[in-house]
């Protein structure tokens, strides 16, 4: 528990590959929770995709309710990547708006949200819900303290961001050791997990790929995997029509 | 003539401006806690990507607060800001207990920097309103902030949303500056 347990700038690279890919299916095109256009940040609890806006009021919430990181800005575990992959707007609206009428008004947002995951005034009463516990946070390796690569896509606002940072003086100082990469990993899938699972296979096939990749990584890495007991969600195929409402 | 020195003294004082940062990791609640301290307002926050800076007079001292991102990536943007800084105030997410750690990690390697040597720390265990939030007993002890060597410091439970401890927290901050902390 709480090893430090260092995420390499590759796997990183890789997460952000992986995540920009899943921000452009279809189905993450749009909030979770507004339905505006092209969301960049995440709940990785509830494994959905919200727009800045929307993060703003699932941080509100509190961690008990949703974890909000963002997609181009933070460092993901290989597990929270993995979870995004499995869930996605659509699996989990599935859940959270299994019972909400198409036409309802979401306005006001904070309302709607507060409604939705606190509460769960439309979550399916026939499936369980669907979850991950995911702890920690990871940097990019012990020279994570570094400016992040231009190469990068930003959003508007980071954009705005690093353009404005670009007139400070260049700061390459290392702070020393990697910092952020205690975790605690205890809750990554189950070993076999991506043969078994019929929910990561429909994925499309680049997501797929990057999912095999991923998996590689970490097992190269030795964690310790121990399946938590939550991830049977997904493998019970008696649950996962409910969850799958397709 | 004691009032004259009074005046002038007090005069002096009120000129005194002190350079706080308030750091933390993203989602700790520094927007909020700018903000309530500044206009007395719970505001609704996005996430801050770069920062936002406020001043406020309080005991007689003059503070420019700057609330920097806590995203993983703009974190290394910190130490552009800690130049002339007389105080931290560090905000932990006291209900976010998995990432404790990180927190810690991130708070003993801000007191290595060398330009934070003079600083005085001021920690906020925040979100005491919300469910499963530690006090500030464990938060001292996930934090290990016996290890703090040479420099004041203090740890207030709050409540940004609700606007508890903050004042406190801001009194002992503004005590320990006018005493000579920073």
């Amino acid at each position: 528990m709480n090893e430090k347990a260092s995420v390499s700038k590759e796997l990183n690279a890789k997460h952000t590959k992986i995540l920009e890919g899943l921000v452009k299916l279809p189905e993450n095109r749009e909030c979770a929770d507004c339905h505006c256009k092209a969301p960049r940040w995440a709940s990785i609890n509830l494994g959905i995709f919200i727009c800045m806006q929307c993060s703003g009021i699932h941080r509100s919430l509190g961690v008990h309710i949703s974890k909000v990181r963002s997609t181009t800005l933070d460092t993901w575990l290989p597990e929270q990547v993995v979870f995004m992959q499995m869930m996605g707007n659509k699996r989990s609206n599935d859940y959270w708006e299994a019972e909400l009428s198409p036409d309802y008004d979401r306005n006001p947002i904070e309302k709607f949200i507060n409604a939705k995951y606190v509460q769960k005034k439309w979550a399916s009463k026939t499936s369980m819900q669907p979850a991950l516990e995911v702890s920690q946070e990871i940097s990019v390796g012990p020279s994570g303290r570094g400016i992040p690569k231009k190469a990068r896509k930003y959003s508007l606002d980071e954009d705005i961001f690093s353009k404005g940072l670009a007139q400070m003086p260049p700061t390459t100082r290392n702070r020393g050791a990697s910092l952020d990469l205690m975790s605690d990993v205890t809750s990554a899938p189950p070993n076999g997990f991506s043969a078994e699972n019929d929910m990561a296979r429909k994925s499309v096939d680049a997501t797929t790929d990057l999912f095999s990749l991923l998996y590689v990584s970490e097992a190269q890495q030795e964690r310790t995997v121990v399946p938590p007991s939550r991830w049977a969600t997904f493998e019970c195929k008696n649950n996962r029509s409910s969850i799958l409402s397709e | 003539m004691g009032i004259v020195f009074t005046r002038l003294f007090s005069s002096l004082f009120g000129n005194k401006e002190a350079r706080i940062l308030v750091l933390g990791l993203d989602n700790a609640g520094k927007t909020t806690i700018l903000y309530r301290l500044q206009m007395g307002e719970v505001v609704s926050t996005i996430p801050t990507i770069g920062f936002n800076v406020e001043t406020m007079q309080y005991n007689n001292i003059k503070f420019q607060v700057w609330d920097l991102g806590g995203q993983t990536s703009i974190r290394p943007y910190w130490r552009c800001y800690f130049p002339n800084t007389q105080a931290i105030i560090y905000v932990v997410d006291s209900s976010d207990t998995d990432r404790l750690v990180v927190a810690k990690e991130e708070f003993h390697a801000i007191l290595e920097e060398e330009e934070l040597k003079g600083a005085v720390v001021l920690l906020f265990a925040n979100k005491q309103d919300l469910p499963g939030a530690l006090d500030d007993a464990a938060i001292t002890e996930a934090l290990e902030l016996h290890r703090i060597k040479s420099r004041q410091w203090a740890i207030f439970k709050t409540s940004a949303i609700k606007g508890d401890g903050l004042f406190e927290g801001l009194d002992w901050l503004s005590n320990t500056l006018k005493s000579g902390g920073a």
